[in-house]
């Protein structure tokens, strides 16, 4: 099973009504989503509601996800439509035009980048990055190269075993305990982001 | 949590398969969503893609608050799958009625022509019978009394009623031969009034028959 098949275990739980499912998926892709909606809003904030708009949307447009496409796929969609039409809503125009419209294409959302930008968060997510690096670089050797095989190199169980020359369910037993330790530091250090405390 | 639980959960967040039972537990704990969240905010930091700035406390708890007001996805398609069909089957039923009324109309109308053919066509024939069934069960009355007595007994000879009057003459009601070819008369013309109406009940039949056929009866 892949992370897509997952994903749609995860799907099929919410659209059998389990919206802690839903809640799973949040926590999952929440910095992706932000992420894509930072390409198009430089304000955290602006980034904050475009993310939660597209979650929602996700949310209710759930009954119709089939699993053709990946539900990243999916809700990247989703996200950059959002994005897009919160930009040209936001654009001094005052008003909502639909996604295919030219003037979305043209738009430029990077002459919005850096306009207000919350210190304090940007201090927190910055160090969070920091204290998650220095975590990694103290592990040891074998459960580094595993986590990092994992989460950089996007390897499976399998292809890790292979490059480790170990068995699965130490490759298994490795990652679990690398992220562990990681998280016991940023626990420790209280650099955990908002939320995940 | 337990290493086992740990390196399960671990597990699934790489993509290994567990069933739907043991996911919904995972799902019910805490804990697990938890060290899920940890897991996330690890690997994004590990790969670069936590944005600056935001607040993804504020994040997931403002989606988590307005999915809660959302209808459940399983009630909304209940709602929706009760919806759709309790229309469907209003109008089905209203069709149904409509179709069942229309339906008995016809057989009303058809039931109708039929007694009318029958009892219209053994009326007449009865007429033309030597037998005098028909004056019996004739509900014409004035037409019992006109048509029937002369066609069935044709060799009945005149009768003289006398009925003295105190006056040594005879009084008599005659039922002669001139009476009888008047009445003889009036029976020609009732029976091509017959035919006519005859001929009328025909097409009046073979039009409903077509009318039948043609709604698939």
């Amino acid at each position: 099973m892949s992370e897509q098949d997952a994903d749609l275990q995860l799907v099929r739980l919410v659209q059998r009504g389990n919206r802690q499912a839903f809640n799973l998926l949040v926590k999952k892709y929440q910095y992706k989503v932000a992420g894509i909606a930072q390409r198009f809003a430089s304000n955290p904030a602006d980034v904050q509601d475009i993310s939660q708009e597209s979650f929602i949307k996700a949310y209710r447009a759930m009954e119709s996800f089939r699993g053709e496409s990946a539900f990243y796929t999916w809700l990247y969609r989703i996200t950059v439509n959002t994005a897009k039409n919160f930009v040209v809503k936001n654009a001094g125009r005052g008003i909502s035009v639909d996604v295919d419209t030219p003037d979305i294409e043209a738009y430029d959302g990077s002459e919005r980048l850096h306009q207000g930008d919350n210190p304090e968060n940007i201090l927190e997510s910055t160090d969070v990055k920091r204290v998650i690096k220095e975590a990694l670089q103290a592990l040891p050797d074998d459960l580094r190269q595993a986590i990092t095989l994992r989460e950089i190199d996007d390897m499976s169980y399998d292809e890790i075993a292979d490059v480790m020359g170990c068995p699965v369910g130490t490759v298994k037993s490795r990652i679990s305990r690398a992220r562990e330790i990681i998280n016991k530091k940023l626990t420790d250090s209280g650099e955990r982001l908002k939320g995940n405390a | 949590m337990t290493k086992e639980q740990q390196e399960l959960l671990s597990a699934y967040f790489d993509g290994m398969p567990v069933d739907d039972m043991t996911l919904e537990c995972l799902l019910s704990d805490e804990e697990v969503m938890k060290e899920f969240a940890a897991m996330s905010e690890i690997r994004a930091g590990i790969r670069n893609e936590i944005p600056e700035g935001v607040d993804f406390d504020a994040l997931s708890e403002a989606v988590a608050l307005e999915v809660s007001r959302e209808p459940a996805l399983q009630q909304r398609a209940a709602n929706d799958t009760d919806a759709v069909p309790h229309d469907e089957a209003e109008k089905a039923s209203r069709k149904r009625f409509s179709r069942m009324w229309h339906d008995l109309g016809q057989i009303a109308v058809a039931a109708g022509v039929a007694c009318f053919c029958v009892f219209g066509v053994q009326f007449w024939n009865g007429g033309d019978s030597s037998s005098g069934k028909f004056a019996e069960q004739s509900y014409l009355g004035h037409r019992q009394r006109v048509t029937a007595a002369p066609v069935t007994n044709t060799s009945v000879s005149p009768v003289v009623t006398a009925i003295p009057d105190g006056s040594g003459k005879l009084t008599g009601s005659y039922n002669t031969k001139s009476q009888y070819y008047r009445e003889a008369g009036e029976l020609e013309k009732l029976k091509e009034k017959k035919n006519r109406e005859l001929n009328t009940l025909d097409a009046i039949l073979n039009d409903h028959e077509r009318v039948l056929r043609t709604v698939g009866m």
